[in-house]
């Protein structure tokens, strides 16, 4: 089955091992860690009482959470940094992780000398920057002098007069031209500045200084920073020479960042070490703090699937002294995860499945039913040769960019091809190829009818898996006598059975009626029934659940709604033909239009058009309309979906 | 068009007028003994109640219950923000942002006072909806310095990053100027950018709060710090609807209180001086009054436009500040038509 049996794997072991044994853990990686503490606190971590296992079974007394001693932190930090150097090229290697042994110590003693030889050059490399951004800021405040015929040091040398650069905001600007004529300094406008504010020019006699910077202050003037007394010359000489200080920066920063690559790949060997070590550790952390520690021993739970089994047990005999139970999902430890498993083919299919809930552990994966038929009922509404491919080759891309949906897709539409085939439709040209079954639009009655038997057939598989569900978890009550039952199916086939010979006529009718009419009759009373049935041959106590009163009310009301659920379900697929002929038709429609406009070119392009168009709107609806049967007539019967989904470990620990 | 366009928002702010206190709740708060009783009646028959619920009776403070009064501002304003769009949503923001400013200015003070910043969480109003400024981490700043930096991200830090210092009255003073001139400006700005045909009206009341706001600045920075006549330009609002850049500049040159009068003999402002004794007493009132009574009128008339939402929220703002003045008042003892005096809306 598509679903796999998954155990709960105990273990207790000496707490000098802990470290090896995590690793282990974490290469193994097809497991839901559980927590342990949590695990024995519910009472189900239970060791065997024995001799021998007393020690681990007083350790139970002084227990303590992994949670409150662990911290991965540390090591998540050195791990960032170096990444960051190495801009994420460094990566985790799995392989030579589990090759070699791995010295914390050691890891941790390279990374501390690697990060120490890479001061020096840190540090020669941001006073290059800071200089650059110092030179940058010198270049824009001089930029608004650059008008200026006269040499700064005759500004800066000024006996009565000083003078400053700022910025104020436009409305401020305003304020401030309107009190040019009175205020007491020389206001220049020199020009504006990115963010939209204006710069002034002021200059002011020394001795008003004080009034003058009042008034500036008010105008909320924001002095220009970057003028330095060792730039002497005309503005447009200092402009020049600051471009040339920066250019010889630039080289140099360059140089060295030159060097500090070189340095790095010196050590990538080294770093990748200390990178995967580190990484292993904070991985472990976060491992241990799952687990739960008394003095000599560690305890740890988690899920693994039933058919690893030996080789956990492979991994266990490695260690002296430790105990590896299992139990079955079945003795009651927890609700056990569900691990799906599926071939390639249904496998996308499975993102449909959890849309509506993932299976519970004892319940089929409706993942390989719900695979096929979808893609025929895909198929079968949406049959187009060429544009089957399209949505082919569409859903191939997205599906190698990393899109589920796009594999999903890329399934459809070689559906869709298929169909294309059997109904001779090319691009919706019917007159390109041969139909190899019909064409839905010369044979109405035909597909209508199909597809209503194809919808029974479907409907009779969901009651299959329904009554193998229902008996799993052994409800009789819903199993044998429910409305998805054995009897509601039982009913379903009689009833169709009654209609199929007496609309075809065959002369058996007149004698099976009356026995298949008998027949549904009991079966509609048993399932009215079924609550006291279901108890009395269960040998309960009590027959009914709630008041007989209430419970036949309800009932008959589940008879009603099951007899016309039982009608409704069936028509229901009768969509399935009508997209069919919905394809034909839209086309048609378009290429009426196309006759009807008489002219080559816009013909071709209505023609076009409606392709871009059919494929847009069809793939959008037909998919919708195929869930839609999926989910309302088929699951709503079989499938309740309130599974826990399988959590293996992390693979890499979240760098960021 | 724009009739149609604003119908709904217009209808909207109509029925929530409807459903706030009225004369006779007024009345009853004044009669209140004390500010227990302002409070439960807020509490028990007004729309205010929900956002008061919260308090304690036993233990008020006057100016938490003002601010918890603004978060009905708030929450309306926010309400209507979302018919609006466009220009007409970016001026209406900035009713926000007033508040927003309002609650800096506290933070600010608290700064200069050494005040435990924590301490003026219940005081901060602003919509954590628009707002830019980052409240949360502001009540943590340990001085002005990591105060300024927090709000590197909004456009308050240009304003604040020139001042090394808030101990200084004088630089506090100057702050609070320069958050109101910032405020002012931007209202004016996106004011402006409305389009000019239908909102001819709304522009017109705000061109006058302007103008008001201009001449008390003008007399009271003449009168109470004796300002040089630049500082006085330099902090006057602009975009003004009668008094234009060349009346500001002669009433600034204005030597005295009887220049200004005269300067104001025939304009619609001369009621502001028009007293003998009680011109500093009742100036703001006045000034509120005058401006309740444009903005009522905008409400009513402005059926299907976008200024009788603004003056929803402007009358709401009136109501908040007088129902503040009442409580005040109750500190004080004052008799009911003592305090009747001071508030902006008319009660006989």
């Amino acid at each position: 089955m598509a679903i796999e049996n998954v155990i709960m794997m105990d273990v207790v072991g000496k707490i000098k091992y802990v470290d090896k044994f995590a690793k282990d853990i974490f290469l193994f990686n097809d497991i839901q860690i559980v927590d342990a503490m949590q695990e024995i606190d519910s009472g189900r971590f239970i060791l065997p009482i024995r001799e021998e296992n007393m020690g681990e079974l007083l350790g139970f007394a002084q227990l303590v959470s992994g949670e409150t001693m662990m911290d991965e932190k540390k090591f998540v930090k050195t791990v960032n940094k170096l990444n960051e150097l190495y801009k994420g090229s460094l990566n985790l290697d799995m392989v030579s992780l589990a090759k070699s042994e791995n010295d914390l110590g050691k890891a941790l003693a390279k990374a501390r000398e690697f990060d120490n030889n890479l001061v020096v050059e840190y540090s020669e490399l941001r006073d290059v920057k800071t200089r650059i951004e110092a030179l940058e800021k010198s270049k824009i405040a001089y930029s608004y002098l650059d008008e200026l015929d006269a040499q700064m040091s005759e500004l800066d040398s000024l006996e009565n007069f000083s003078y400053s650069l700022g910025s104020v905001t436009k409305d401020n600007a305003m304020r401030l031209k309107s009190i040019y004529n009175s205020v007491t300094s020389i206001v220049f406008h020199v020009g504006n500045q990115e963010d939209n504010e204006e710069v002034f020019m002021i200059v002011s006699p020394k001795d008003l200084e004080i009034e003058s910077q009042r008034i500036l202050r008010a105008l909320n003037f924001k002095p220009i920073e970057g003028f330095n007394a060792k730039y002497t010359e005309s503005p447009k000489e200092i402009l020049k020479a600051i471009d040339v200080e920066v250019k010889n920066l630039q080289t140099k920063n360059a140089d060295l960042v030159k060097e500090l690559n070189i340095h790095l790949e010196e050590n990538r060997v080294d770093a990748t070490d200390s990178f995967n070590t580190l990484s292993l550790y904070a991985n472990l952390s976060i491992i241990k703090k799952y687990m739960a520690f008394s003095d000599d021993n560690f305890y740890f739970s988690g899920w693994i699937s039933k058919r690893d089994k030996q080789r956990m047990e492979a991994i266990a005999a490695k260690y002296p002294e430790m105990i590896i139970m299992f139990s079955d999902t079945n003795k009651g430890s927890g609700k056990p995860p569900t691990k799906m498993k599926n071939n390639w083919l249904f496998k996308p299919f499975e993102t449909l499945v959890k849309l509506y809930g993932v299976p519970s552990f004892n319940e089929l994966d409706p993942t390989p039913f719900l695979s096929i038929t979808y893609m025929f009922c895909f198929g079968f509404m949406f049959g187009d040769v060429g544009q089957g491919l399209f949505l082919a080759v569409a859903g191939f891309i997205l599906g190698k960019r990393g899109v589920e949906l796009g594999k999903i897709l890329f399934r459809l539409g070689i559906c869709s091809t298929f169909f294309g085939f059997m109904y001779g439709s090319f691009f919706g040209f019917e007159e390109v190829i041969h139909a190899l079954w019909l064409r839905p639009f010369e044979e109405i009655n035909s597909i209508l009818f199909v597809a209503i038997g194809i919808g029974i057939g479907m409907l009779f598989v969901a009651y299959i898996y329904s009554i193998i569900n229902k008996l799993r978890k052994n409800e009789i009550k819903e199993g044998v006598f429910g409305k998805n039952g054995i009897c509601g199916f039982v009913l379903y086939a009689s009833l169709l059975a009654i209609v199929g010979i007496n609309a075809a006529g065959f002369e058996i009718a007149t004698l099976l009626t009356p026995i298949l009419g008998v027949l549904a009759v009991l079966l509609v009373f048993i399932v009215l029934i079924r609550e006291p049935l279901a108890n009395y041959l269960q040998k309960n106590k009590h027959l009914y659940d709630e008041s007989p009163a209430d419970y036949y009310v309800e009932s008959g009301f589940e008879l009603f709604e099951m007899l016309l659920g039982m009608f409704s379900n069936t028509v229901s697929f009768i969509r399935i033909g009508a997209f069919a002929l919905v394809h034909v038709g839209l086309f048609m429609a378009f290429q009426t239009l196309a006759v009807m406009a008489q002219n080559g070119v816009i013909s071709v392009g209505i023609l076009i058009l409606a392709n871009v168009f059919i494929i847009c709107l069809e793939t959008l609806i037909v998919s919708i309309q195929a869930l839609r049967l999926q989910f309302y007539e088929l699951f709503s019967k079989y499938y309740t979906g309130d599974g826990v989904e399988f959590r293996p470990v992390d693979l890499e620990i979240n760098l960021f | 068009m724009s009739k149609s366009k604003h119908a709904c928002i217009s209808t909207k702010a109509l029925a929530m007028r409807a459903r706030k206190i009225k004369d006779n709740d007024y009345l009853e708060l004044i009669k209140a003994k004390d500010l227990k009783e302002v409070f439960l009646y807020l509490r028990d028959h007004s729309y205010y109640g929900d956002f008061l619920r919260k308090m304690d009776p036993e233990n008020l403070h006057r100016t938490e219950i003002e601010a918890h009064l603004n978060d009905l501002k708030v929450r309306e304003t926010e309400k209507l923000m979302h018919y609006l769009s466009g220009v007409e949503k970016n001026y209406f923001q900035v009713l926000l942002i007033r508040m927003e400013v309002e609650s800096l200015r506290i933070l600010i003070r608290g700064i200069a006072r050494n005040d435990d910043l924590e301490s003026l969480k219940g005081l901060m109003v602003y919509s954590e909806k628009y707002t830019r400024v980052p409240f949360g981490r502001l009540f943590r700043a340990r001085d002005w310095e990591e105060f300024k930096k927090l709000l590197i991200d909004t456009d308050y830090y240009r304003i604040l990053e020139i001042y090394k210092d808030v101990k200084g009255t004088q630089d506090l003073v100057m702050i609070e100027k320069n958050l109101d001139r910032y405020y002012y400006d931007l209202l004016k700005n996106r004011l402006m950018k409305l389009d000019k045909k239908s909102n001819r009206d709304l522009i017109d009341v705000e061109r006058r709060n302007f103008d008001l706001l201009n001449l008390i600045w003008i007399y009271r920075g003449k009168k109470f710090y004796s300002l040089s006549r630049e500082e006085l330009i330099a902090y006057s609002l602009r975009g003004g609807l009668k008094l234009n850049e060349k009346r500001l500049l002669d009433l600034v040159n204005a030597k005295n209180l009887i220049e200004i009068k005269a300067l104001l003999t025939n304009s619609d402002y001369a009621f502001l001086f028009n007293h003998t004794e009680t011109i500093d007493l009742y100036m703001e009132r006045r000034q509120e009054r005058y401006l309740y009574f444009m903005y009522l009128k905008l409400f009513s008339e402005g059926n299907g436009s976008l200024g009788r939402v603004v003056a929803y929220v402007r009358l709401l703002d009136f109501e908040i500040e007088d129902i503040t003045s009442i409580i005040e008042s109750k500190r004080y003892r004052m008799s009911s038509d003592e305090i009747k005096k001071y508030l902006i809306r008319p009660i006989d």
